[in-house]
C-alpha cells in the first residue's frame, strides 16, 4: 500500500484521481437510489410487516421472525436442501463449462465449434415454466431415460419422486440449462492465453493433456478464482423456479428449499417478514463467505477480486 | 472489427435517446383514451334518456338512475381471459364496460393496473403498503378481515338498504343474510360478500360410461362396485397399455379431478385448503386427521398397489393428469359437477368420439352413508369500499352490481354484448366478467337447470329468459335433434355445457339429487381465519400433503398414523382447533 | 483417436441441447388435441400451420416484441456505458486510486443485500418511471457482477500501452476508449451478450412496474400466458373460472408463441462471435 509521503504529494494525486471519481458517479447515484435506498425495507425483517399497515405502523417485533422461521418444523430440511443443491450446482455449474470450453477449444473445424457454442446456448431462452414440462417428460416411467434403462435390462426407475434421484435431476438439468454462460466466460480467457505458448509446448513435444495441465488452466485460474468467488455467494440459492416446476410433495424430503418453503408458506396470506428474515440471513451469509473468499484470495495470491 | 463494436455501441446509444423518450410519452397518456369507443349510447355525458334497452318504467327504477354527481373511482383489475367473442388484444382497462359504467352510472373508472390474477393480487399488496389504496376492491377473506379491523373499510349499510335491487336483497335472506353477517363488523356492513350456491362444491364421481357398458358394469353403489369397475378397467387395458382407474395427481386433495369424493364415502369429509371443520358432540374437529379418514386413505392404499392409480401420480401436475385423460387412458375421476364441462374432460372426446362419461353421487363404504360435504356459506371474496373512497362511493358500488344483475339476470340478458357485436361488426369489446363490481345470482344455475328443462320438455324455448339458457336449450337441441353445430359450438362443447348444466342425470343434476335427498353434512366454520391459521397453516398443509401422498404410495407403514396426526397436532393443529372452537361458541 | 472421441461427445451434447426447440417447434405445428393428450415429441402429429396463422394476425405479439427491443437497445445501452466507466477507475492498483477498494465494495455489497419489492416499489413510483420504461431499465442499470468481470479483464491490459498512451498525452477517457475498450473486445462482448439475454428474458418487473398488458415486454407477455393457463393454484370456482375452465387450453398458440419469442435473441449470439476469435487481445499486443 501507498503511504502519502506529504499533504502537497496527497492533494496532487486527489487531482489526478479526479477523472474516476467522475467516471463512478452515474452509476453511484443510481445505485444510491435504485439499490441502497430500498435497503431501508430490511426493516421488515424485524417487524411483523402488514401491508395495511405499511412501514411506519407496523408493529416491531425483535428477532421474533427469525425464531418464527428456525422453529418451523420443516426449516432445517429446507436450509440443508438449499445448501447442498446449491453447492452442487455451483460444482458442476463451473466444471462442466470448463471442461466444455477446453474441448472446444480443441476443434479445429471453426464452424462446428461455432455450431456447438451456438447450441449449447438454446436452453438458457427458455423458461422453467416451459422446460419443467419437458424435463418431467424425459425422466418420466416411460420416458426415453427409463427406455434407456430397460434396453440394458435395468428397472425403471421413478426419477422425479425419488429422494434418491431428485437432486441429481436438479442439478443435471440446471447445468444443462446454463452452461452456455460459464462457457462464453471461460472462453472469452482461453483466448486471452498467449498462443505462442502452446506452439513452444507442441515443439517440445507435450501432449495435449499437459498442454491443458501447464498452459490452458494456468492461464485460465484467475477467471476460474473469480467466478468461484461470485458462485459463493449463491450458496444459498437453490434455483426457484426450476425446483417449484419440477418437484411435488414426495420430493419435499429432499427437493423442498427455503425459497420454495417460503412461496408455499406465503400462498394463503403474504408473509412478509419471514421472508425478509430469510433474505437477509442469506444475505449477511453470502457476504461474509464472499468476504472470506475474498479475503483469501488477496492473502495467499495477492489477487483482490474485485 | 472493433471499430464495428464501438459504433454499434454509439448507435445503440443513439437509438435509445430518441425511442426512449417517445415511448415514456405514451406512457403517459390516461388509460381513458385508449378505451375503444364502441358503446350502446352514443352520448358522452350521463343522460337522463332512457336508452331503448332499457324498460319504459327506467324512470321508477331508482336504483339504476346515475348518481347525481359523477365521480371517479380508481380501481385495479385482474385481466381474466377473455374468450373468443371477444376481440382480440382487449384488456380490462379497454373493455366497452368502462364507457358503459359511465353512461349510465356516472362512474368514471380510472384502472390503477389491470393485470393477471396472480400478479394483481400482489400488485395490490404493494398498493396497500405503499399507502395508495384503491377505492373499490375485491378483497379475500384475509384481506377483508385484516382491513376491516384497522377500520380501512366504509360502511355499505345505509347505501345497500337504499339503493340495493330487490333481487339481490332476496338472494341474501334465501341465505338467512348469513353472508350479510359475516361481513357486519361492530354493526358495519363492510362489503358486500360475493357468494356461490353452496351445492356448488358437492363431491361427484365421473367415470367412462362407454368403458362401464363394454364390461356390463351398472353404475356402481358402493365402493366395492367402483372398485371393481376400476379394477376391470385396468385388467382389460380399455384405453391400451398403461390404463388407469382413477384419475388423480400430486395434489390428490385441490379444486380438480382428486379424491375428496372418493374419501367422502368413507365419511371422511376433507376439502378445499383450509380442511373441513365438523361438528362432533359438540366441538368442532378437522376432518384431515379423524380415524375415518385414514379407513379411506388405506382404501386408496390398496388401489395404488393394484395399480388403479397411476403409479407416478405424486410427481404429475395438473397438465400431466389432463394428458393422460386426454389420451383416454382415465376411467374415473371425482371431483364437482362441472368436471364434465372441463378442458380435460372436453379435449378426451375431441381426441376419441366414442368416449362417454357418466356421473354418480359419492359412493359409500361398507357401512357408511355415502354422503358429501355442503359449506354453509360459500363466500368467493368481498367488494369493498376504501376509507379514502370519494364521497358518492357507495352509492356507486351499490349501482354497479345492480346494473351487473340488470344486465346478466333481469333484462334481454347480454342485450348489450350484442350491442357491441352488432356495432362493431366483429368480436367486440364487453366481457360480463370484466365488470368490477359484479355479483353473481347464487341460484342462478338453479333457476337455469329447472327453466331449460322445462322448455326442454315443452320443446320450445320462449319461455327462456337469458342467452345462456338458449345456448343450452340449443345444446340439446344439436345433439339430440340434429340441429347444426358450429366451428366454435362443437359436439363436444354443447354435450360439456348440456350434461353439467341441464341433464336430470348429469352434473348439475346430481346435485340437485343429492339436496333433495339431503345426503350431505354441513361444513361449520365460516369465520375470519384465526392467528394460528395465519401463521401455521400453511406448514400444516404441507405436513398433510406430503403425508398422505407418502402413505398412499405405500412409503410409510400405516402405524406412522398415529404419529402424523400427533404432530399435526402439536405444530398447531390443536391451537388451531381451540381458537376455531372459541370463534364457535362466540358466534352461536 | 482423441478428436473423434471428443467430436462424437460434443454432438451429442448440441444435440441434448437443440432438443427443447424441436419439440417446441414440433408442438406448434401440430393439432392441439394431440398436444394435449401428450402424443407430440420430436414431429408434428396432425400437421398444421394454423397457429402461425393465427398470431400472424394478431397484434399484441407483435406490439410486446417492439418493446422488448426498445427495452434491450435501452436497457443494455445504458448497462455497457456504466458497466466501462464502473470498471475502469476499480481496476486500477490502490496506489493508482486510493478509494478503489471502499467504492468496489460498495458496489459489491448490492449483490448481497435488497430490500425487497415493497421498498423498490416505493422508489419507482416516487420517482415518477413507475409504468414507463424506465422502470425496467434503471433499477438493474449497474450490474456489478459484469463490472467485476470486466475490471478483472481490464487489469490483463499490458501496463506498457496504458503508459504509452499517458505519454502521449491521453487522459483517463481516451486510454479507457483507445486502449482499453478495443483490448477488450471479448469480454466487452461477452457482457453485451449477457446484458440483451438478460433484458430480453427478464418478466418479473414488467408485471409489477406496468399498468397493464398492452404495455408488457414480450418476456412479460409470454410469461402471462403461461400463467393464464396455469389453473392449479384455485380451491373454491367462480362462475366465471368455470366457463373458462371449458376452454380447452390452447397450448399449439401458447408454444408457437414461446418459440417465435425465442428466436430473435438466439440470433444475438451468432452475430457477436466473431468477438470471441481466438487471439484478438494476443494479436494487438502484439501489434
Amino acid at each position: 500500500m501507498s503511504k502519502p509521503k506529504s499533504r502537497k504529494k496527497k492533494s496532487g494525486q486527489f487531482k489526478r484521481e479526479i477523472p474516476f471519481y467522475l467516471m463512478l458517479l452515474p452509476a453511484l447515484v443510481i445505485l444510491i437510489i435504485y439499490s441502497y435506498l430500498p435497503m431501508a425495507g430490511i426493516i421488515m425483517a424485524f417487524q411483523n410487516f402488514r401491508p395495511v399497515l405499511s412501514f411506519a405502523n407496523s408493529p416491531f417485533v425483535g428477532l421474533d421472525n427469525f425464531r418464527f422461521v428456525i422453529s418451523l418444523p420443516t426449516f432445517q430440511r429446507a436450509f440443508r436442501n438449499t445448501a447442498i443443491i446449491a453447492f452442487w450446482r455451483i460444482v458442476t455449474g463451473l466444471s462442466v463449462p470448463l471442461l466444455l470450453a477446453i474441448l472446444l477449444n480443441e476443434v479445429r473445424k471453426k464452424w462446428f465449434a461455432r455450431m456447438v457454442q451456438t447450441t449449447i446456448f438454446l436452453p438458457f431462452f427458455l423458461s422453467w415454466a416451459v422446460l419443467g414440462g419437458v424435463v418431467r417428460e424425459v425422466f418420466s416411467l416411460g420416458g426415453p431415460v427409463n427406455q434407456v434403462i430397460g434396453i440394458f435390462g435395468g428397472d425403471p426407475i421413478m426419477f422425479m419422486g425419488s429422494n434418491t434421484w431428485f437432486r441429481t435431476i436438479l442439478v443435471g438439468t440446471h447445468t444443462w440449462q446454463s452452461m452456455g454462460i460459464n462457457l462464453i466466460i471461460f472462453l472469452a480467457a482461453i483466448t486471452n492465453i498467449d498462443t505462442g505458448q502452446y506452439e513452444a509446448a507442441d515443439i517440445d513435444g507435450c501432449n495435449k493433456l499437459k498442454q491443458v495441465w501447464h498452459i490452458t488452466l494456468p492461464g485460465m485460474l484467475p477467471i476460474i478464482i473469480l467466478l468461484s468467488t461470485l458462485a459463493i455467494g449463491q450458496l444459498l440459492n437453490a434455483g426457484f423456479e426450476q425446483v417449484l416446476m419440477l418437484y411435488s410433495p414426495i420430493v419435499y424430503e429432499t427437493g423442498d428449499i427455503l425459497d420454495t418453503l417460503i412461496y408455499r408458506m406465503g400462498l394463503g396470506q403474504q408473509l412478509f417478514s419471514p421472508a425478509a428474515a430469510i433474505g437477509l440471513f442469506r444475505g449477511l451469509l453470502s457476504l461474509v463467505l464472499v468476504g472470506i473468499a475474498y479475503w483469501c484470495a488477496y492473502r495467499f495470491s495477492d489477487y483482490r477480486i474485485f | 472489427m472493433k471499430k464495428i463494436l464501438l459504433l454499434a455501441m454509439m448507435l445503440l446509444l443513439a437509438f435509445f435517446v430518441t425511442t426512449a423518450c417517445g415511448s415514456n410519452g405514451e406512457e403517459d397518456t390516461p388509460v381513458a383514451e385508449a378505451t375503444p369507443t364502441p358503446a350502446p349510447v352514443e352520448t358522452a355525458e350521463p343522460s337522463d334518456d332512457p336508452a331503448p334497452e332499457v324498460p319504459d318504467d327506467f324512470d321508477g327504477l331508482f336504483y339504476l338512475a346515475p348518481l347525481a354527481n359523477p365521480i371517479t373511482l380508481r380501481l385495479g383489475a385482474s385481466v381474466g381471459e377473455a374468450g373468443p367473442t371477444v376481440r382480440a388484444g382487449i384488456t380490462t382497462d379497454q373493455g366497452a364496460h368502462n364507457q358503459f359504467i359511465y353512461d349510465r352510472i356516472g362512474v368514471d373508472l380510472y384502472y390503477m393496473w389491470a393485470l393477471p390474477s396472480a400478479q394483481a393480487g400482489e400488485r395490490f399488496n404493494l398498493a396497500l403498503a405503499t399507502g395508495d389504496i384503491p377505492d373499490i376492491m375485491t378483497l379475500s377473506h384475509v384481506s377483508f378481515f385484516e382491513m376491516a379491523e384497522h377500520g380501512q373499510l366504509r360502511c355499505l349499510r345505509a347505501a345497500f338498504d337504499r339503493y340495493a335491487r330487490p333481487e339481490i336483497k332476496e338472494m341474501f335472506e334465501s341465505l338467512d343474510n348469513t353472508p350479510l353477517d359475516i361481513a357486519t363488523i361492530n354493526g358495519e356492513l363492510l362489503a358486500i360478500p360475493h357468494v356461490l350456491d353452496p351445492a356448488q362444491g358437492l363431491g361427484q364421481i365421473w367415470y367412462r360410461g362407454d368403458w362401464a357398458d363394454a364390461l356390463d358394469f351398472t353404475t356402481p353403489t358402493t365402493m366395492d362396485e367402483l372398485e371393481a369397475m376400476m379394477q376391470a378397467f385396468v385388467d382389460n387395458e380399455m384405453g391400451g397399455p398403461g390404463t388407469r382407474g382413477l384419475g388423480i395427481y400430486s395434489n390428490p386433495v385441490s379444486w380438480a379431478p382428486d379424491v375428496r369424493a372418493i374419501m367422502h364415502g368413507y365419511g371422511a369429509y376433507v376439502g378445499g385448503s383450509a380442511g373441513n371443520w365438523l361438528l362432533r358432540d359438540g366441538e368442532l374437529v378437522n376432518a384431515l386427521i379423524q380415524p375415518e379418514t385414514q379407513n379411506a386413505l388405506n382404501r386408496l392404499r390398496s388401489w395404488y398397489a393394484s395399480g388403479i392409480i397411476h403409479p407416478e401420480f405424486v410427481t404429475m401436475n395438473i397438465d400431466q393428469l389432463q394428458a393422460e385423460l386426454s389420451a383416454g387412458r382415465v376411467g374415473v375421476i371425482s371431483g364437482e359437477w362441472w368436471l364434465g364441462h372441463w378442458g380435460g374432460v372436453v379435449a378426451s372426446m375431441e381426441y376419441n368420439p366414442d368416449v362417454e362419461w357418466r356421473v354418480t353421487n359419492v359412493v359409500p363404504a361398507e357401512g357408511q352413508l355415502g354422503y358429501t360435504i355442503r359449506g354453509r356459506a360459500n363466500i368467493n371474496n368481498f367488494r369493498a369500499l376504501s376509507a379514502n373512497a370519494p364521497e358518492g362511493a357507495e352509492e356507486a358500488l351499490i349501482k354497479m352490481l345492480n346494473w351487473f344483475w340488470e344486465i346478466f339476470f333481469v333484462a334481454e340478458p347480454f342485450a348489450y354484448i350484442e350491442d357491441d357485436f352488432v356495432q362493431t361488426g366483429e368480436p367486440g369489446a364487453f366481457v360480463w366478467h370484466w365488470w368490477p363490481m359484479l355479483i353473481w345470482n347464487a341460484f342462478e344455475q338453479q333457476t337455469n337447470f329447472d327453466m331449460v328443462n322445462a322448455a326442454i320438455a315443452a320443446g320450445n324455448p320462449d319461455s327462456l329468459t337469458s342467452i345462456l339458457q338458449v345456448d343450452l336449450f340449443n345444446s340439446y337441441q344439436m345433439l339430440f335433434n340434429d340441429a347444426e353445430f358450429d366451428d366454435w359450438w362443437s359436439h363436444e362443447r354443447a354435450w360439456g355445457e348440456w350434461f353439467t348444466r341441464v341433464a336430470p342425470d348429469g352434473g348439475w343434476g346430481t346435485n340437485v339429487d343429492i339436496v333433495r335427498r339431503g345426503a350431505f353434512v354441513e361444513s361449520q366454520f365460516t369465520g375470519p381465519p384465526t392467528e394460528t391459521h395465519l401463521s401455521r397453516g400453511s406448514i400444516l398443509h404441507d405436513m398433510w400433503l406430503e403425508f398422505y401422498a407418502g402413505y398412499i404410495i405405500g412409503n410409510l407403514p400405516e402405524s406412522e398414523w398415529d404419529a402424523f396426526v400427533a404432530m399435526w397436532l402439536a405444530t398447531g393443529g390443536a391451537d388451531w382447533t381451540v381458537e376455531i372452537n372459541e370463534q364457535f361458541a362466540r358466534m352461536q | 483417436m482423441f478428436t473423434v472421441g471428443n467430436t462424437i461427445f460434443l454432438i451429442l451434447i448440441t444435440v441434448l441441447c437443440v432438443s427443447p426447440m424441436i419439440h417446441l417447434l414440433a408442438v406448434s405445428l401440430s393439432t392441439n388435441v394431440y398436444v394435449i393428450a401428450g402424443q407430440v415429441s420430436f414431429w408434428p402429429r396432425g400437421f398444421t400451420t394454423a397457429a402461425y396463422q393465427h398470431l400472424a394476425v394478431q397484434t399484441e405479439f407483435f406490439r410486446a416484441l417492439w418493446i422488448s427491443v426498445q427495452r434491450v437497445v435501452l436497457g443494455t445501452s445504458i448497462n455497457m456505458i456504466m458497466v466501462v466507466l464502473v470498471a475502469y477507475p476499480l481496476s486500477k492498483e490502490v496506489s493508482v486510486f486510493r478509494a478503489r477498494t471502499v467504492f468496489a465494495w460498495i458496489f459489491a455489497f448490492t449483490m448481497f443485500f435488497g430490500g425487497g419489492l415493497i421498498p423498490m416499489f416505493f422508489v419507482i413510483q416516487r420517482t415518477g418511471i413507475m409504468g414507463t420504461i424506465w422502470a425496467l431499465v434503471l433499477p438493474g442499470a449497474i450490474s456489478v457482477w459484469h463490472a467485476v468481470m470486466l475490471l478483472n479483464f481490464f487489469r490483463g491490459v499490458p501496463k506498457e500501452l496504458e503508459e504509452a498512451a499517458h505519454i502521449d498525452g491521453a487522459g483517463h477517457m481516451i486510454t479507457l476508449v483507445k486502449v482499453f475498450l478495443p483490448l477488450s473486445l471479448p469480454a466487452l462482448a461477452t457482457i453485451l451478450l449477457f446484458t440483451t439475454v438478460g433484458h430480453w428474458n427478464s418478466w418479473f418487473d414488467g408485471m409489477i412496474f406496468m399498468r397493464s398488458p398492452a404495455d408488457f415486454p414480450l418476456s412479460t407477455y409470454l410469461a402471462m400466458l403461461v400463467m393464464q393457463a396455469d389453473t392449479a393454484a384455485r380451491v373454491l370456482l367462480t362462475p366465471e373460472e368455470i366457463m373458462a375452465l371449458a376452454e380447452v387450453d390452447d397450448r399449439t398458440i401458447r408454444i408457437a408463441q414461446i418459440f417465435l419469442g425465442a428466436l430473435p435473441i438466439m440470433m444475438v449470439y451468432p452475430f457477436l462471435q466473431r468477438y470471441f476469435i481466438k487471439g484478438i487481445v494476443v494479436g494487438s499486443v502484439k501489434g
